[in-house]
């Protein structure tokens, strides 16, 4: 592949990106409540901490809340984006058209992921106004960096939700119950050392667990590369793992004619 | 006594405009002073064009909506002051899609509707299965009804308006997006409604339905009724004559317009086709051969155009309806 | 001939629960015992889980705290969805304006109602109690549970209910579900369901008490000391109370609703 080829991918999937994100929105209800949900989840972990004495550092307990809104944007957007672009009546036209079918949906599953980001800043904001959280200004581009890489790599792992779920006739009630899990395996809002020794390593396979590190090691000041590099790695495993699946899944409903019902 | 009777009924609607720094409100006059009389067990047809009036009609008769000003009684009673009476007088079956829960049967759907409408429960089976064996879902009544055809949904409509036996019923557009053939047999339903002695207001913009099934007619737009009447009453006051129809080809709009400047031209309308072009010209003439010369005199300036076949027949209730409505009020502000 | 007398009373009852119950067979979107199952029961089982490990780490409470709120909340969700979904479906089916047209009285339409969502949610909370005790491994006695269950109708109810108020808003307004969810994570807080009652703001503590499963959720934590007959008497009365006044915020505004429709259109 060359540079320009390469250039003109991203710019292709930014454009998309961008374009998923303005469709994404048109609902007001539905963004607000992405946004709307972590903060009770922040507010839950909030009067958690009170009520155990204040042992853990509060603004991580506010990250961790942020991404809890993340997971579900995640498995909920991209787990639900094949059935949804059936009802609008593009699936086909998506399909039809001469891009591969993970690049068409790549976008759309990172766009989800982008509404994750947008939860964890606003209850990151709502920690700093209403629980009087302290975030170090020197650390906010450390933080903004492992944000977006977090953010990218969950939306290639939103791909391969895609692909998993696109069979499943009602893929909320599905995603529904593997959210709680989700928070407990990727350490969010209790680190990765809390969980029982045979599910660490199941953790260390999910892109989160290590953008929530690096997160909150920006956060302090810590070193974060080891964590931001991680997360970038899983997250093209995922790109790879979930490209392959999306596009056998396309491939599969063309032989038998299935495109309809999806 | 009229079945159903109407005195200068008007309604208005307030609607609010515009961002929340710049707000106006606009009204809009859905109707304009109506006046009707229908007898008991008529079947008695409203027309008109979408958004003349017709469903506010409706749904004021149904007690839905209250109207602005003016009296609308049926039986005598008064549908704003005590729209409880009216309601066990009246059916409705407003059609489409919607209007039942598709999870259950057809059975649980009409049991559950004979409650609200205040059968007594030990006689709701019993109802419930005469009726749908008058509209022939019998062998289909355990199915739900998501997996019924519009025909038959709209066949359980009419059984739904009639569970309480009421006196007068509504049928609005009931044939609506219904092939040849189910609407026919809804035709062929509503006739039996004014058999068994039902007063029957039907909404429809189909004109042979029109035609075939109802006494009287008023045809409404915009909010005011044009005229009202036999079928003949109509084409009478829309004094709609001969009728011709022209094959083309080179035709265009500003022919139209040419042909509906000519005197005794009612209404001109052109049709593109694949290979040629229809024009449909409404005259007010009675005699054939003066509609024939007042045609071949538009087309005398039209050189580009070439005729390709003439024919004429008598007015149908559609040229009525199309006259009437072409020349019916603007619909301006009060 | 269809003959209209004046029914017995019992009669008019069995009646009106035939109607709520086919009512509720049609709109209830988690009929399919898979989708129930999945939505309502393993959802709030994960999240109790989530919830005791996190509080556990946190070094807040014991297991059983999390077991009974997060049973608690499981019984929330089916009722309150459930009584939104029992007035906005209506209108997603085209059939509100059969129900407006009814000459049946607005209690009678709708009161009954709330009664077959509040089973769905006693039968998603002792199904989420279940696999809580499994999974948290903490036990009720038989005692308690019976008790449990009891309470919970009461907070069950006054859930249906208040989603039965949410629901005719929901009528008019566009973005109901919005405040479902935003609802029931209130309930999850105010009704101290996930959190302690003491660490709450005093605000809160006092505005909550209009919240429905509060009171119950008092009164199961009182299960097993010495007050707990005083507690539960006066917690199961506040429910009912919370429970009628929900009732009736629902119908004045449902005919608040109609009458303004009948005007405006």
């Amino acid at each position: 592949m060359n540079m320009s080829a390469a250039l003109s991918g991203a710019v292709s999937f930014l454009t998309a990106t961008r374009f998923h994100i303005r469709d994404l929105s048109r609902e007001t209800s539905d963004v607000a409540l992405n946004l709307i949900t972590p903060i009770f989840y922040a507010c839950i972990a909030y009067f958690l901490h009170v009520a155990g004495g204040r042992q853990q550092n509060l603004a991580d307990l506010m990250i961790g809340a942020g991404l809890m809104g993340m997971w579900s944007s995640i498995m909920f957007g991209a787990g639900t984006v094949i059935k949804a672009q059936r009802y609008q009546g593009t699936l086909e036209f998506l399909l039809g058209s001469p891009k591969r079918f993970s690049s068409i949906i790549i976008p759309i599953t990172t766009a989800a992921s982008v509404f994750g980001a947008a939860s964890m800043l606003l209850t990151l904001l709502w920690g700093v106004v209403v629980f009087d959280v302290r975030v170090d200004l020197a650390h906010v581009p450390g933080m903004t960096l492992a944000a977006l890489v977090t953010t990218l790599a969950m939306g290639c792992f939103g791909l391969l939700i895609a692909a998993l779920f696109v069979q499943a006739r009602r893929a909320e009630s599905m995603a529904s119950p593997m959210i709680a899990p989700l928070w407990m395996l990727s350490g969010i809002l209790v680190p990765v050392s809390g969980l029982i020794e045979p599910l660490r390593p199941v953790s260390r396979v999910l892109p989160m667990s290590w953008g929530a590190e690096a997160v909150r090691a920006a956060a302090t000041g810590s070193p974060y590369w080891f964590g931001l590099a991680s997360c970038a790695a899983t997250g093209v495993v995922y790109l790879l793992v979930g490209s392959w699946a999306i596009n056998v899944v396309a491939r599969r409903s063309r032989d038998k004619g299935e495109v309809n019902l999806w | 006594m009229s079945a159903i009777s109407i005195q200068n009924l008007r309604r208005h609607f307030k609607a609010k405009k515009g961002s929340f720094l710049h707000r106006t409100t606009q009204e809009t006059h859905a109707l304009r002073g109506i006046d009707l009389e229908i007898q008991p067990g008529s079947l008695f047809g409203l027309l008109g064009p979408n958004g003349a009036g017709k469903t506010t009609t409706v749904r004021i008769l149904t007690t839905l909506l209250l109207p602005s000003s003016g009296s609308v009684r049926i039986h005598g009673i008064d549908v704003a002051a005590d729209p409880d009476s009216v309601r066990a007088h009246i059916g409705y079956a407003f059609g489409g899609e919607k209007g039942f829960y598709d999870r259950l049967s057809a059975r649980d759907n009409l049991l559950f509707f004979a409650d609200l409408y205040q059968l007594p429960m030990r006689e709701q089976p019993k109802r419930v299965d005469e009726l749908l064996e008058l509209v022939n879902l019998t062998e289909r009544r355990e199915d739900r009804v998501e997996t019924y055809s519009r025909g038959m949904k709209q066949r359980l409509h009419i059984a739904r308006s009639l569970l309480h036996d009421p006196s007068v019923i509504f049928l609005d557009e009931p044939t609506n997006g219904l092939d040849p053939v189910a609407a026919r047999n809804i035709r062929a339903a509503v006739h039996q409604l004014r058999d068994a002695g039902k007063t029957v207001l039907l909404t429809t913009h189909y004109m042979f339905e029109a035609e075939e099934l109802c006494d009287r007619l008023a045809v409404i737009d915009h909010g005011r009724i044009l005229v009202q009447g036999t079928a003949r009453d109509l084409a009478a006051a829309a004094e709609t004559g001969i009728v011709a129809r022209l094959e083309t080809r080179g035709a265009n709009a500003s022919l139209c317009d040419k042909l509906t400047r000519l005197p005794s031209v009612v209404d001109a309308s052109l049709e593109f086709l694949s290979d040629r072009e229809l024009i449909t010209v409404r005259t007010s003439l009675a005699a054939p051969e003066e509609a024939d010369a007042i045609v071949r005199k538009g087309l005398e300036s039209a050189e580009e155009t070439s005729l390709l076949h003439l024919s004429l027949r008598e007015p149908a209730l559609e040229d009525t309806y199309v006259s009437l409505v072409s020349q019916g009020n603007t619909g301006a502000p009060e | 001939m269809v003959t209209r007398s004046q029914p017995h009373i019992y009669t008019q009852v069995i009646s009106c629960w035939n109607t709520s119950f086919l009512s509720f067979r049609a709109l209830f979107n988690w009929l399919a015992p898979r989708h129930f199952v999945l939505a309502m029961v393993a959802t709030p089982i994960m999240e109790l889980i989530f919830f005791a490990f996190l509080g556990s780490n946190l070094g807040v409470e014991d297991a059983r705290f999390f077991l009974l709120g997060g049973a608690m909340l499981a019984a929330c969700t089916p009722s309150i969805a459930g009584g939104v979904m029992a007035l906005t479906s209506e209108r997603h089916f085209g059939t509100f304006e059969h129900i407006l047209v009814s000459r049946r009285s607005r209690s009678y339409l709708l009161l009954m109602r709330a009664v077959p969502y509040s089973f769905m949610g006693i039968v998603a909370s002792v199904l989420t109690l279940a696999g809580g005790m499994i999974a948290l491994r903490v036990l009720l006695s038989p005692r308690h549970l019976i008790m449990f269950i009891a309470l919970l109708f009461l907070g069950c109810l006054s859930s249906a209910f208040f989603g039965m108020a949410l629901g005719v808003l929901g009528l008019v307004a566009s973005n109901v579900f919005l405040l479902m969810n935003v609802a029931i994570s209130t309930i999850s807080i105010g009704a101290a369901l996930v959190v302690p009652l003491s660490v709450l703001p005093k605000w809160v503590q006092v505005t909550s008490h209009v919240l429905p499963v509060r009171h119950v959720a008092q009164a199961v934590r009182e299960m097993g000391s010495q007050d707990f007959k005083g507690a539960i008497l006066w917690n199961a009365g506040s429910e009912v109370l919370v429970a009628a006044v929900w009732a009736l915020v629902m119908l004045a505004s449902f005919s608040r609703l109609e009458s303004r429709m009948r005007r405006e259109g």
